[in-house]
């Protein structure tokens, strides 16, 4: 399979706007805290949550042309921007570049009172606005148009497992020259639809890692992009992509085996920290991140963005996870460790037995 | 609140007008143009509005392009249907 270059990164999440943020938040082994107010049928409650702050899209959209823009939209086309801007790419692209985005849920916000507002109010049709932002390739759609590109712009919603797909079509889309380069990234936002649904997880013990133990996921919205060239005709910001892997797991998957440090989309939810165990075996060193950015299905981009530091860095950074028991369980690395010049693993495994996992390396 | 500031208020937040306050939106001043920068989405996005908020219904565009001219040719519309 084609390597890719990774040119260009751009995220935004509870760790703050942008790269520098994303290091120092990874250095600092924490990220601001914040709480949201979700309502149960036992009243409010107050849960830790990582949210993102889409303010700084006012650097790269005009104030008329984000006003229908959504939180999902604006998180999207802000990583989407600061992606092409490290990569030196907002003005003028040489070629032509595709998009693809992946997420879990989509405009959930969005979507959840649109249908909210068909059902409850005593109008006989919805917002057009609320529908226009409600449709699956809004988000890459709004990017496409404000960068003027006509290539191939595609949404990919494989829960757990979109930003390993998103990023498997986009080596496939540089392999066959479809296109020169792939502005690829994963979103979620979080809305009081997902805080209920996680509160209904905590009370059966699914959102929890140990059954009637508190839940561990730390709410998690944001972005996370990259752009990407084909490798050897450019050189790699932050490394390369070696290979994206994905299937079912064939009773036990066996994790690398070049002793290669392996980065865990361990969120707090599906019982992570039975299944990454009993699934998986490794024999590298391990780094969980998800303390950093929360629990969300396109975590695995965020992954991505933390093993390129890494690998650029010439070190491990030191795992953030939600909480000490999975410091114990998967016995990890409290300060940095240096990192010989080579690969470093980002695996995820789905909620029904799938995994993606990528392989990164410097150039 | 008034029926045109509530109008107001609705064009404000329904048609996400960052920085634009009551006091900025004068009762007979075109609504569409270059000021707000309102275009076709947002007349149907207030027809919803008007009917969602006030129950009054515009049916075409020989209803709609008088009623939406300006906050006082709203109002008028909405207190003329409410009548009726």
């Amino acid at each position: 399979m084609i390597r890719a270059a990774i040119t260009g990164m751009g995220v935004v999440g509870g760790f703050g706007c942008g790269v520098s943020l994303l290091k120092q938040a990874l250095e600092k082994g924490r990220s601001p805290d914040q709480t949201v107010r979700i309502s149960t049928e036992k009243g409010d409650i107050t849960a830790p949550a990582l949210l993102a702050d889409t303010a700084p899209l006012a650097r790269y959209v005009s104030r008329k042309a984000r006003r229908r823009f959504d939180h999902y939209t604006r998180l999207a086309l802000l990583g989407g921007f600061l992606a092409l801007d490290d990569a030196g790419m907002r003005e003028s692209r040489p070629g032509r570049m595709g998009i693809i985005l992946a997420t879990g849920y989509g405009p959930t916000c969005n979507t959840a009172d649109f249908t909210h507002s068909l059902t409850s109010d005593s109008v006989s049709f919805g917002s057009p606005t609320r529908f226009s932002n409600s449709v699956h390739n809004a988000a890459a759609a709004y990017l496409a148009i404000l960068l003027r590109e006509k290539g191939p712009s595609l949404s990919v919603s494989q829960f757990d497992m979109s930003v390993a797909q998103a990023l498997l079509t986009a080596l496939i889309w540089l392999s066959e020259g479809r296109v020169d380069t792939v502005l690829v990234g994963g979103v979620d936002e979080y809305c009081n639809v997902l805080g209920h649904y996680r509160q209904t997880l905590d009370g059966r013990g699914s959102a929890g890692a140990v059954q009637g133990e508190p839940a561990l996921a730390v709410i998690g919205e944001g972005a996370a992009f990259f752009v990407l060239s084909k490798a050897g005709e450019t050189a790699g910001t932050y490394g390369i992509i070696e290979s994206v892997s994905m299937g079912k797991i064939p009773g036990r998957l066996p994790g690398p085996d070049d002793g290669s440090p392996v980065i865990l989309g361990a969120d707090g939810y599906t019982d992570c920290l039975n299944r990454y165990p009993r699934l998986v075996s490794i024999s590298g060193t391990i780094g969980v991140y998800t303390g950093v950015y929360g629990g969300l299905p396109v975590g695995q981009a965020f992954d991505m963005a933390i093993a390129a530091l890494s690998l650029t860095g010439g070190m491990l950074y030191p795992s953030v996870s939600p909480g000490t028991v999975f410091d114990d369980t998967f016995g990890l690395p409290r300060p940095a460790i240096p990192l010989k010049p080579g690969r470093l693993h980002c695996l995820k495994l789905g909620s029904s037995d799938d995994y993606g996992m990528l392989t990164l390396s410097v150039n | 609140m008034t029926l045109k500031e509530e109008l107001k208020q609705i064009i404000i937040t329904e048609l996400n007008l960052e920085d634009i306050l009551l006091e900025d939106i004068k009762d007979d001043e075109p609504l569409f143009g270059d000021k707000f920068g309102l275009d076709s989405i947002d007349a149907i996005e207030l027809v919803f509005q008007l009917k969602k908020h006030f129950g009054v219904e515009i049916r075409d565009m020989k209803e709609g392009r008088p009623a939406l001219e300006s906050i006082n040719t709203l109002a008028a519309f909405i207190e003329a249907r409410q009548a009726a």
